[in-house]
């Protein structure tokens, strides 16, 4: 016990404070300059105080999955969007975030994607949630029939309050909502039952109003973001533009100091040599 | 004999952007006992590592001023009155997590907690959880700064007398990333790991294992606390 003491006091003298403060840097060197690398060349003084690195015991108790960050969509497939070149709009911008998304680094989170339908007389989980690099296609939306938004919030409350499938652990969900016309169903019971589950407040919403016919007022209440307006439009390029808007959004939070603050979106100009550039 | 162990390991995130680690540890004996402190200042309050650090100061005062903890209400409302007193600037830009434990000699312990991390015990033999489980989602918790109620803090009593008998106190940079099937099987391996060793070396060793924590992205500074009772 005395000779432990002894070497522990003379292990402590020995690194000192300076060492101990280094530590804290160490890690951002490459690995073949670590001071545990050189354990070879230390000479017969120092190699009685080194000290093995221990083994990690945590990787026996801890999780082998990153913190996943969920955007789910909600996409209007209902007849009118069919016009003017907006579900073909809408198709390029799904397929166009999920290759940004399991491309870009993840180096905070696991970016996943979920995507609802809503168009004929039901809505859909066209997509289940899954991480982005594993989604190696979506099928393409197909526009028909009338607008059932209710069942789609009620579906995005579902996704939201299941625990098992959005765990505690992950960042604050992001839930988008794109539609071009009123809903045709009974929608204002699942929209309160939306707003006022307590992980769905948690999470971000942003809403985009396509045309004329959107009800503004009801997707201005479902955007929940004070640096994210209700985004209207009139033209088809603009989903796309504001698809990109959200994943460059998403994509600087997976890789900053806080990943459960958002950037603001900026929408930017899409290339004039883009392929749809359709109005109606 | 009660003994404690604990580190604070600043998080990947705050290493590459040259941020403070905005974990705070506090750890001192207690008329034999211990009182521990941990709290985690909140990532989007620009000040957070001083709330937090002011916070362990305030809580161990209060425990040392001779808090009555049978009166927990009033212990928690001079915690609240002195972190306030303290701060130097606005309580929202330093909001802060706190997680206390005060153990006395005799095993004694009160717990209190406000926000985020997790405690587990075992009092008198038995495991438990004392955090109830989360609703919402990571970094989206209650704080000192934010929260003015004391029903926002949730409290225990317990009594460690038997051998094994402990508290862990973490934040949630690393609870959130424990497998919930093996928080006790994690609780033991950490005691294990603490007793045979003495307390600075125990500090080292926990050091290292925060600083290789394998969690893939895994970001958020790590603190960890225990007050554990040693074999008789």
């Amino acid at each position: 016990m005395g000779f432990a003491k002894y070497m522990e006091d003379n292990l402590s003298r020995y690194h000192g404070a300076t060492v101990i403060r280094e530590r804290e840097h160490e890690r951002l060197k490459p690995e073949n300059e670590r001071p545990h690398s050189r354990a070879g060349k230390h000479n017969r003084g120092t190699k009685i105080m080194s000290e093995q690195r221990p083994s990690n015991r945590m990787k026996d108790f801890t999780l082998a999955q990153a913190r996943p960050l969920p955007v789910i969509v909600l996409a209007d497939t209902s007849g009118s969007m069919g016009e003017g070149g907006k579900i073909e709009a809408l198709n390029l911008a799904m397929n166009d975030m999920i290759k940004t998304f399991a491309t870009e680094s993840r180096v905070r989170a696991e970016i996943q994607v979920g995507l609802i339908t809503f168009g004929g007389d039901v809505a859909r989980l066209h997509l289940t949630l899954a991480p982005a690099h594993q989604i190696v296609s979506i099928t393409p939306l197909l526009a028909s029939g009338r607008t059932p938004m209710g069942q789609a919030f009620e579906l995005a409350r579902s996704l939201l309050e299941d625990k098992l499938l959005i765990p505690s652990r992950a960042y604050r969900p992001v839930v988008i909502l794109v539609s071009d016309g009123l809903p045709t169903d009974d929608w204002e019971r699942s929209f309160a039952a939306l707003r006022e589950s307590e992980r769905a407040q948690k999470a971000s919403r942003f809403a985009m109003a396509i045309g004329n016919d959107a009800d503004e007022s009801m997707l201005q209440q479902f955007a929940n973001d004070s640096e994210a307006p209700l985004f209207k439009t009139h033209e088809a390029r603009d989903i796309h533009r504001f698809f990109r808007a959200v994943t460059m959004s998403v994509t600087s939070r997976t890789v900053s100091a806080n990943p459960d603050q958002h950037s603001p979106l900026n929408l930017v100009e899409i290339p004039e040599d883009d392929a749809l550039d359709l109005d109606f | 004999m009660l003994r404690a162990s604990g580190t604070s390991s600043v998080g990947p995130a705050h290493l590459q952007f040259g941020q403070p680690n905005q974990d705070a540890l506090g750890l001192w004996g207690w008329k034999t006992g211990w009182i521990a402190v941990v709290c985690d200042g909140l990532g989007s309050r620009p000040l957070s590592h001083v709330g937090s650090r002011l916070a362990c100061l305030a809580a161990r005062r209060v425990t040392r001023d001779g808090a009555d903890w049978g009166n927990p209400r009033q212990v928690i409302e001079d915690i609240g009155r002195m972190w306030l007193e303290t701060l130097p600037i606005s309580p929202a830009q330093a909001a802060t997590t706190v997680l206390i434990a005060a153990c006395r000699a005799n095993g004694n312990c009160f717990v209190a907690q406000l926000g985020d991390g997790l405690i587990l015990c075992r009092s008198e033999g038995e495991f438990s959880i004392l955090t109830p489980e989360r609703d919402w989602f990571a970094n989206q918790t209650r704080s000192l700064g934010s929260s003015e109620s004391w029903l926002d803090w949730r409290m225990s009593r317990l009594r460690l007398v038997a051998p094994g008998d402990g508290i862990m106190m973490m934040t949630d940079g690393m609870s959130d990333d424990l497998r919930p099937d093996l928080l006790e099987a994690f609780f033991r391996m950490m005691q294990k790991e603490c007793r045979c060793r003495s307390r600075r070396r125990a500090k080292k060793w926990l050091q290292a294992q925060l600083e290789e924590w394998p969690t893939p992205g895994h970001s958020d500074d790590k603190t960890v606390a225990m007050i554990f009772r040693g074999p008789r």
